[in-house]
Formats: structure tokens, sequence, C-alpha cells
């Protein structure tokens, strides 16, 4: 049976090939996807603790438990998971399961201490100070002494203790070594007075070293003591002398930490939680990772959610395509098929053979799919955005159990529906197959009217999420994924509109038919009745293409869409290319202080801009001072507090600023020329014209209080023009409710020469805008030369670029080019499969035709009009359908992409380049194919191919 | 009787694994005009090849083919194309009907083809009729037996008034009562349309209504028969 089965499949090389290229594509597509959200899902995760160590200084993967020893004792008030204070490290890290990367413990007096030092300082106060004590586990190691030597472990005969200080605490109290200090009221457990000798001076050998939890500098009062001497004088058999605070650090490695482990580490941390609470609170953990985790675990749901959504129509694509291609073969061997079952074949026999067949294909499927899937995480990581790809750090990709599970499944899926179209034919021996050719009814879903339901139920679908936009923006709102849904609505619209492309082409070619068939010479006459009255065979092909094209359009105007969308956004939020803020000098301290009633700014040199911009004419192409503020604006209606300001000198503003073309009814030069005209003008915000019953023309004041709220200066200024956007101007703002919750509030704005505002007000610090060609390293370096203390810096190119590399971009961009590249390959072959069947299998008719006097050209001829029928007519259709899924769904999917506040509009973007990408490939396998046809039809011998009809 | 057909010397040969394999090995036959002539021989006779070559489907390696004063041998493919539009009829073993088009389109096309000037309706009637199955024009060939598509197949080979018509073993797929009304209705259309037919056949029962038999062996002419008017064959 086995070489039954190779035989057969040999026998059809090619076809058999490109089933394989399917179910290739499929395991590999179906396992990339826990792979790859896996993957890139690891890199955000170790991003996004990387970005809280910057932040925060703090080690990101810590935790930290801290207990007052004096006042609750682990052991006496019921720990279960604690039984004693000097084991917790070891069962911190026995309750996670795994090797931290450091344990420090620290053990200080809760609070400062009253002590003096026993050697007369001569003057009054200085012989006190206020200390704890302190020690830290492994001190020695981490340290090197700068002055002195390191405690000893035991106290002196004298019961003196040795301790070490830091250079802060040293040099702040002008301290020698061996000074002995004696603590006014703390006693030892022994009830002793402790009294303390500075032997040493320390300094952390290496900063940076994960032991070093707390800043070695930020030890201001700590007087460090041996470890185990601290907790034989100060915490020995259960009775504890004073306030002792232990703080017990365990750190893992979070460079190593695997997403599979947050949820688990996440239950240990809620484990200690609960713990801690007790009878009165024990003790408290706090972790460094708990909202870092958390945060993580809502991305992750909504990038693997998104991936999969994304993920199905190609899925469907690939079952669809593969099930074509078996039913191609099996159509080809139904007479053999036939035959076997009127020998007594059993079904069963039959379905057996090829089943294995099937398995066979499925197993070599499997074994190359995964490696497939697994270059495609890597290609997917490469993704820039749409059909663009760069180098980038490689993606932690992983053969995970789930990934090999999803193969598993695809390959089963390939299974059956390779399978699936031999069911049909297993039934029926020869003679009941002769009698079914004959039957030529219109398929079911035609005659039940599916495709006009399922056309229906798309349009009904799109008005649905239509209509609720509000709703889709608030879910997005709360940090939800594309609606699958909705993504499922414009893959069924699309689906739908190709099945009834169906009844489409019969009845247009019937009709050019009745209208020529007088005239039409006798290659377009035949061609005519083939497309007429064969079109059930065409049928798959003629959806199939339609959904490729369709899909692969649909596709390419998400992603452009998504991507110019958010880089527009960026864009305009940012105002300009660079913006940045040098930091003044002002008197705050003692305004602070309530010195000086006025706040006082220094203008920082402005030249030294002009000199970079001299030195750098060709990448700083022009520049602008910007004044921004919050100001109240008070007209007759009312006042209108929290208005936003910007001061501007129009002409640089205009040349710096930036924003995006064709969104505003007139082009935004005109109001900045209307402000240039108008010293005392100010260019207002619709909503605040709205809302303040503002005209052109209307003169309103406004007011600026100082921080504390006390004075205030004022100034008239005259509506010169209303606008909907300006550059950096967003229209609401996010506030935060008393519960909790986030709400939307209208940002007004106010923009107006800073000349004329300067009158009145006095000069705060303002920000300086760039309009930048090429890259902006230069800026960097400049700011690094000369040491410019910046307080802000935005630079827009570098923000694209980390909307770029952000995962839910990335996963977005990566699948739909994978979709767009593969939906192209597909097409093209199952398109070159079908024809050359197609003519394979009418070899005979074409030997009559020509028997009969037919030109070879005439016969081309027929074979293209069929071509344009079967084919161009329906890619033709797919982008008419591609395009019109586009301008419906495409702006609600948008949605899902954009963030809450949309100043802009929402625009559908296609890329020509891609339309162009399509077509080209679209001609090319048209070209091939009629190429391919003429030959085979010239190798066609007319005797011979008459012959083949002998047999 | 005036020769229609002439072959002089025609040879053909295949290439095949180590050099040439001679199919037809000079073979001189004349066909009559308005009458039947038969090529009769075992299968790999060479008949068949034969055929091909006197109905401007396949051109001889050697000789000369004269069909209605032309040397057809000689002549280029696009008038080889019009020959057979115009001037040759065609019947085949296995159907050879387009499966797309009804038994009436079929004859009708033949019509097209050859730029037949008259009225198209009649005259595929009129060989629908001949053909004993004018009932069943606006049936499509799937809907018809072996036997009817054979008869439309005529019609169709028919419709054009071509010169002649060449039938490839017509008979081989049929019954023996079917295959003795399709030799009847080719005595009928000699007789009736005064058209010539050359049919090739291995049935020795047939051999009785050729005016005209060749008998082919290993490419050659082995035996020719004259029948007298074919008389047997009418009774």
């Amino acid at each position: 049976m086995l070489r039954f089965i190779f035989q057969k499949l040999l026998n059809k090389k090619w076809l058999v090939l490109c089933i394989l290229v399917g179910n290739i594509l499929l395991v590999g597509i179906a396992c990339c996807n826990p792979m790859y959200t896996r993957a890139a899902l690891q890199k955000m995760l170790t991003k996004n603790m990387n970005q809280s160590l910057q932040e925060t200084n703090q080690y990101p993967c810590m935790e930290i438990i801290t207990a007052k020893l004096s006042e609750t004792r682990l052991e006496k008030y019921g720990s279960t998971i604690f039984p004693d204070y000097l084991s917790v490290t070891e069962i911190v890290e026995k309750l996670y399961g795994m090797k931290p990367l450091q344990t420090v413990t620290l053990y200080d007096t809760s609070n400062s201490q009253d002590a003096r030092f026993e050697t007369d300082r001569g003057t009054e106060g200085s012989n006190s100070l206020e200390l704890k004590l302190a020690a830290l586990s492994d001190l020695p190691e981490h340290v090197e002494m700068i002055s002195g030597s390191m405690y000893s472990s035991t106290v002196d005969e004298e019961g003196i203790i040795d301790c070490v200080v830091n250079e802060t605490v040293y040099l702040s109290h002008d301290m020698v070594i061996g000074e002995i200090i004696q603590m006014k009221s703390y006693d030892d457990v022994s009830g002793n007075p402790v009294r303390l000798r500075v032997c040493g001076v320390f300094r952390a050998k290496d900063t940076s070293s994960a032991y070093w939890v707390k800043d070695p500098l930020s030890y201001e009062e700590e007087f460090f003591l041996d470890k185990s001497l601290y907790e034989q004088l100060f915490m020995k058999d259960n009775t504890i002398a004073g306030n002792v605070t232990a703080t017990w650090y365990t750190l893992f490695d979070y460079t190593n930490i695997e997403i599979e482990q947050v949820e688990q580490m996440l239950a240990v941390h809620g484990k200690l939680n609960a713990d801690a609470v007790g009878d009165g609170q024990l003790y408290v953990p706090v972790s460094t990772y708990e909202s870092i985790f958390e945060d993580f675990q809502a991305q992750s749901g909504k990038i693997s959610r998104t991936m999969w959504i994304l993920q199905v129509p190609i899925l469907v694509l690939l079952a669809v395509f593969i099930f074509m291609v078996s039913n191609q073969v099996i159509t080809i061997e139904a007479g053999e098929i036939a035959m076997l079952k009127s020998r007594g074949v059993s079904r069963r026999q039959l379905i057996g053979t090829y089943f294995f067949q099937s398995l066979f294909l499925a197993l070599i499927a499997l074994v190359l799919g995964i490696p497939l899937g697994y270059l495609l995480c890597h290609v997917f990581g490469s993704a820039n955005a749409f059909l663009e790809f760069v180098g980038r750090a490689a993606m932690p990709v992983k053969l995970t159990g789930s990934a090999l599970l999803f193969a598993l499944l695809a390959a089963f899926a390939g299974i059956l529906i390779m399978t699936l179209p031999v069911l049909k034919y297993a039934r029926f021996s020869i003679v009941e197959q002769k009698a079914n050719k004959r039957k030529s009814k219109r398929p079911m879903w035609q005659r039940m009217f599916l495709d006009f339901a399922l056309l229906a139920i798309s349009i009904y679908a799109y008005y649905n999420f239509n209509s609720q936009t509000d709703l889709l923006l608030q879910k997005v709102a709360n940090g939800e994924a594309l609606d699958p849904l909705l993504f499922l609505s414009a893959s069924l619209f699309i689906l739908s509109c190709a099945i009834c492309f169906l009844r489409v082409i019969p009845i247009l070619s019937y009709l050019i038919f009745r209208i020529g068939r007088k005239v039409f010479r006798p290659s377009l006459y035949a061609s005519f009745l083939q497309i007429t009255r064969d079109s059930r065979k065409q049928s798959f092909i003629t959806v199939f293409l339609v959904l490729t094209i369709a899909l692969g359009i649909f596709n390419a105007n998400i992603a452009r869409t998504v991507n110019e969308n958010e880089e527009i956004r960026l864009r305009y939020d940012n105002g300009a290319d660079v913006v940045l803020q040098e930091k003044w000098q002002s008197n705050e301290a003692s305004y602070e202080l309530g010195y000086v009633d006025e706040l006082v700014y220094q203008e920082p040199d402005f030249s030294k801009y002009e000199q970079l911009q001299s030195e750098h004419a060709k990448e700083l192409v022009s520049m602008a001072r910007v004044l921004t503020d919050t100001i109240e604006v008070s007209v007759g209606r009312g006042s209108f507090p929290n208005t936003s300001l910007m001061a501007i000198h129009t002409k640089d503003f205009g040349n710096t600023a930036w924003m995006p073309e064709g969104y505003t009814q007139q082009h935004w030069f005109n109001d900045l020329n209307a402000l240039a005209q108008r010293p005392d003008g100010a260019i207002i915000s619709s909503n605040l014209a709205q809302n303040a019953g503002l005209e052109v023309g209307g003169t309103f004041t406004i007011y600026r209080w100082d921080a504390k709220q006390q004075s205030n200066t004022n100034q008239r200024l005259t509506v010169v023009a209303i606008v909907d956007l300006w550059p950096g101007y967003e229209d609401k703002r996010e506030v935060k409710n008393e519960d909790g919750t986030t709400a939307l509030e209208e940002r007004f704005l106010v923009v107006t020469n800073m000349e004329n505002l300067l009158r009145d007000f006095d000069v705060r610090p303002y920000q300086i805008w760039m309009h930048v060609e090429g890259s902006t390293d230069f800026l960097y370096d400049w700011i690094e030369e000369n040491s410019v203390r910046l307080t802000s810096m935005t630079d827009t190119s570098a923000d694209i670029q980390n909307m770029k590399n952000d995962p839910y971009f990335q996963v977005t961009n990566g699948m739909l080019t994978i979709t767009f590249i593969v939906v192209i390959v597909i097409c093209a072959i199952g398109f070159l499969i079908y024809w050359i069947t197609s003519i394979r299998s009418r070899e005979l008719i074409f030997g009559i035709y020509r028997a009969m006097g037919m030109s070879m050209n005439e016969l081309i001829m027929m074979l293209i009009n069929e071509h344009f029928f079967g084919s161009v007519l329906p890619i033709l259709f797919g982008a008419g359908v591609g395009v019109l899924a586009s301008k419906l769904f495409v702006p609600l999917i948008e949605i899902a992409y954009s963030p809450t506040i949309q100043t802009l509009e929402i625009r559908t973007f296609s890329s020509e380049s891609d339309m162009i990408r399509i077509a080209v490939v679209v001609c090319l396998m048209l070209l091939f194919c009629i190429s391919a046809i003429s030959m085979l039809l010239s190798k066609i011998k007319i005797n011979q191919a008459l012959k083949l009809g002998e047999d | 009787m005036s020769e229609i057909l002439k072959t002089i010397g025609v040879k053909r040969s295949f290439p095949v694994a180590g050099g040439l394999f001679w199919a037809l090995k000079g073979i001189d036959i004349t066909v009559p005009e308005s009458a039947l002539t038969i090529l009769k021989g075992r299968s790999g006779s060479g008949k068949t090849t034969l055929l091909n070559i006197i109905g401007a489907l396949d051109t001889p390696t050697e000789g000369q083919v004269f069909f209605d004063g032309t040397d057809i041998a000689k002549a280029g493919e696009s008038e080889r194309e019009k020959l057979r539009r115009k001037k040759i009829g065609y019947i085949f073993q296995s159907v050879a009907l387009i499966p797309v088009m009804s038994a009436y389109e079929n004859v009708e096309y033949a019509l097209r083809l050859a730029n037949f000037k008259g009225n198209y309706k009649e005259r595929v009637m009129e060989c629908l009729r001949l053909v004993g199955l004018s009932k069943r024009a606006s049936h499509m060939p799937e809907e018809l037996s072996g036997g009817e598509q054979q008869r439309v197949a005529i019609a169709r080979a028919i419709a054009h008034h071509p010169k002649i018509i060449y039938a490839d073993e017509p008979t081989g797929a049929l019954d023996s009562s079917t295959s003795l009304q399709v030799i009847a209705i080719f005595k009928e259309l000699i007789e009736k349309e005064g058209i010539t037919i050359v049919m090739t056949t291995h049935d020795p029962k047939l051999m009785d209504y050729g005016d005209l038999v060749y008998e082919i062996g290993d490419g050659e002419i082995v035996s020719i028969r004259r029948n007298q008017e074919g008389e047997q064959a009418n009774e």
C-alpha cells in the first residue's frame, strides 16, 4: 500500500507539491503564533523591567519583606510562612522556587537614636549626633575601606562594638577613626549601654552591583556592625532590644525572568500578602515587579488576541487552498477511484488510502512547518512597517509546548481537509459517477441564497459597529484589543461578496453572448458558451481570486492606515520634530520659602542655538521659541481656567511646527498670517469659541496666576481665527475622577504673539521647537558637548521608532505582511494549477477544435477570453471589494490602534506602492499563466490529442 | 468516377528510441469522389496515420498528397486550417462533441467555423434530419446515447458541405446494429449529398459496404478490393 501511495503522489508531483506547500504554510503560521507572541511578550517584559530600572532606579524584580521586629514577632503572632525571622530569605527563595541573583538582609534600629561622642569636640552641639545601628549581610565583600579597617565580629574586652560608616556619615560628623560613641538610651538585650568604635570608612566597590539595593551613599545615619554580632547583641533568644526593623531583599535576575513565571511569581507575592496581614500587620511584603507584571498581563492578552484575530483569515485561506488543490487531484483521480470501487475496493479502504497519503504529507509539513514558523517569528520581529523589514536584535524565540500543540492541530486539520474531497467520490461506483456527471444543478448555497444572507449579515454588522464607534472607543480605552467580531465581519463581507460574484459572471457572460452571438467569431462564440455553461467548474478559482486579492488589499490598507495615523498623530501631538526645554535659573528656592514675592527666571543665552543652527544649517532647518503656559480666559459668559496658552513668533513657528496636510479646510498659514497682522490677536480653539461664545473679532481677557495662586497679570486679546487643530494641541485631556476612573475633559487653547504677551507678562521658560531634516544625532552630541541642561526633550523620530518597536504594532505589521505575501504566493500557485489542469483536462476538446479548422491563434484568443471572465474580472472585482471593505471597515479597525484622545480625524490610507505591488504580481501571474498555457497548447499535437480520446 | 484524392509515395516516420519507426512506407492510394472508401487494417497497421495525413491533420515525411488538385503535403498550417474548415469533415471514434454545446449548436458550430453562406437553421436541421435526430436538437451531448452522439458528430461533419469526410473507426465504440445504422447513414449521405467518405475500420463485417477497400498492413498497402457500386450493402 505504501508503494501504491508513493506512486500516486509521484504521478501528480506538481499538485502534490502545492498541497505540501499549503500544509507547510498552515503548520508554520499556526505554530508561529504562540512562538511569536511569547517572544514578543518576553521582549516586552524584559524591556518593561529595564525601563522601570532606569526610571525608578530600583531593581525591577525584587521581593522586599520588611518587619518591625520589636513590635510584631513573626513566630509569636503566627505567620504560617515564616516561623522564624532568621530564615526569611531562605523561605522566600524556596517559595519562589528560583535561585535569587542576590539576597540582602538589612537590620537597623527603626528610629534614629541619640548618641554622643565620648571625646569632647569643644563646640556646643557637635558632641551629640543621631544614628541608626545597622547591619548589612555580606557587607565586607562589597566594600573597600578607604580609611581604617573593617569591623571585627566580636565585642572587645571593654564592651565596645566595632562599626563602619560611609563617607557621608564620616564627613558630616568630622569623625576620627577610632572615636568612641556612646548611645544615650539604647541598650543591648543584656541591658548594657551600647558603646561604638568607628573603626573604618567604607566605599562601595561597585555601586552598580545588584547588592546595593539602596544607594550606598543613602545610608546617612547608619553605623554598620557585623550582622551575626547584631543578631547576638540585639535579637537574642526571642528578645529584641528596642526597635529593630529588618528588611530582607530577594533579587531575581530580571533579564532571566520568563513570561511563564509571571503568574507564578504574582501568586507567590499574593500568598505573602495574605499571610502578612495575620493578626495585625506582621510584616510588609513589597515587590518591585508587581505593577510591571500586572501591566504586562493586561498588554499580553491584548497582543495575543490581536495576533489571533489577524491570523484567522490567512489560516482559512490556506485551508481553502489546500482543499481546492486536493479536490483538483481527486477530480483527476475520480475515474480511478470509481474503477477501484467497482472492482470491490471498499469505501473504507479507499478513504484509508487517501488518509494515509494525507498523513504522510502532514508529517512532512510538520517537520518543515515548525522550522518555518520559527523563521517567520524572526521575520515578524524585524517588521518595521508593512512590507518593510529592518535588522533588529533577535527575538527570544523558543519552541514551546503550545507552539507544538498548534502545529499538531494545524497538521491534523490539514489531514482532514485533504481527505475531505475523497469522501464525495468514494460514495459512487463508476456507473453512478457517470450518471452523476449529468446532473448539474445549482449549488445548494445558491439555491438557498446563502450568499446574500451572508452579505446581509456582514453589512448589518458593519452598520451596527459603525453606529457604536463610541462604544468601540470606550472598549479601547479600557485596554481591550481589536474586536474579533469586527474583523470577522470584515472577512465575512469579503467572502460573501466573492460568492455573490459567482452569480454575476454567468449572467454577465450570457448577456454579452446574447448580444454578440450573431457577430462573434467562432472562437469567442465557443468561449462564451464555455463560460456561461461551465461556470461551476470555475467557481472555486473565482472565489479564491476575489478572496485573495480583496484580502491582500484590505490587509495592506489596514497596515498603512494603522501606521500612518499613528505616525501623523505622534508628529501632530509633538508639534515639531524636536521640542526641548532648557533648565532655567530662577529664584525658585527663595520664592518657595517665601523670602521673595516674585518668581524670577533668568533666560538662558539663546544665541547658542543660533550658533548651532549656523553650524548645522542642513539638518536644523528652522527653530522657534514657543512659550506654553496655563491661563484663565475671561469673557462675558464666564471664565475658563486651565486654558492652554501658546505664545509664538509667527514666522518662526510657521517654518518649524508641523501640521498634517489636508486636515483643515484652509491652510493653517492663513491663521498664522491673521495673527501676525494683529499684535494683540489670538487664535483660539473652536471648543473655546463655542463655550465662550467667541467669534472672530471678539475680545477676551487672559489672566495668569503665579504658582501660589496669588498675583495675576492680565491682557486683552482679540480673536483673529478659530481653529480645530493646532500643532501640538489635543482638544481633550484625561482627568482622574475621584473614584479613580478617567474621564475626558475639553481642553481649550489660546495662541498669541509672544512679543505682545511679554509686554504685560514676564518671561517664563519657553520651549524650543526645531524642524530637523534627517538624523537628530547632531543634537544629542551638541547637548552633551555643551552640557546643556534640559528639563524635557521630545524627539519625534525617536517616538516614531518606539512606536514601531511596540509589540502591538510589530505584531500587526508582521502578521499583515506575512498574510499579504502568503496571499500573493498561494494566489499565484492556485491560479496556475487551476489553469494548467483545466487545459490538460480539455486537450481532447482543443484537438476537436483544431481538427475542425480552428487556428492556434483563435484557440489562444478563446482562452484569453475565458481568462478574462475567469481571472481578470474576479481580480478586478476582488480589487474593488478590497477597496470597499477598506473604506467600510478600516476606520473601525483603526480605532483599536488609536489613543483615547483623537483630535485628528481617522483617515484611511492606502499606499500606491502596495497597489502597484499587487498589480505587478497579478500581471506577472497572468502573463506567466498565459505563456504557460500557450506553450502547453502548442505542444498538443492534434492527432495525439485526438488519440487521447481513443483510450 | 473521378478521383478527389491521390497519394504518391507517402511515408511517415516517428522518432523512437534508437532511430526512426516508419509507420507508413510508401503509400499510393486514390480516393474516388462520391463513394465510400475504407482503409482496413489491424491496430498499428498505420491506417490512422494515413487518415491523419490525407485529412490534413498531419504531414507526411515524404511523398505527395493531392487533394482537389493541390498538394496538401506542402501546404502551410493556415492553408491546411482553411482546408479543414471548408472542405473537410471529421468523425472520430470517441465521442467528440463539444460538451458545452447542444446537438444543434455542435452542428451549427461547424457552419460558423466554415463561415457558411446560407440559412444556418435550415442547414442544421437538415443535417440532423439526415441522421434522424431532428427531435433531439436541443439536447446536450451528455443527454444523448453513444450512437446518438456519433450521429450528431456525423451531422456536424457534413453540415458545411465538405468535399470529403474522414471517419476514424466511426463504429469502434458502437454495437453492431448501431454500427450498421451509421454505415447506412454514410451511404445515404453519399447518395443525397454526393459526399466522399474515407473511413478506417478493423471490422471485417463492414468491408462489403465500401466501394473501395484498401487493406493496410505494416505501413504498406496489402490489398485493394473494388465492390461493384456496393450493391450488396444497399440491400
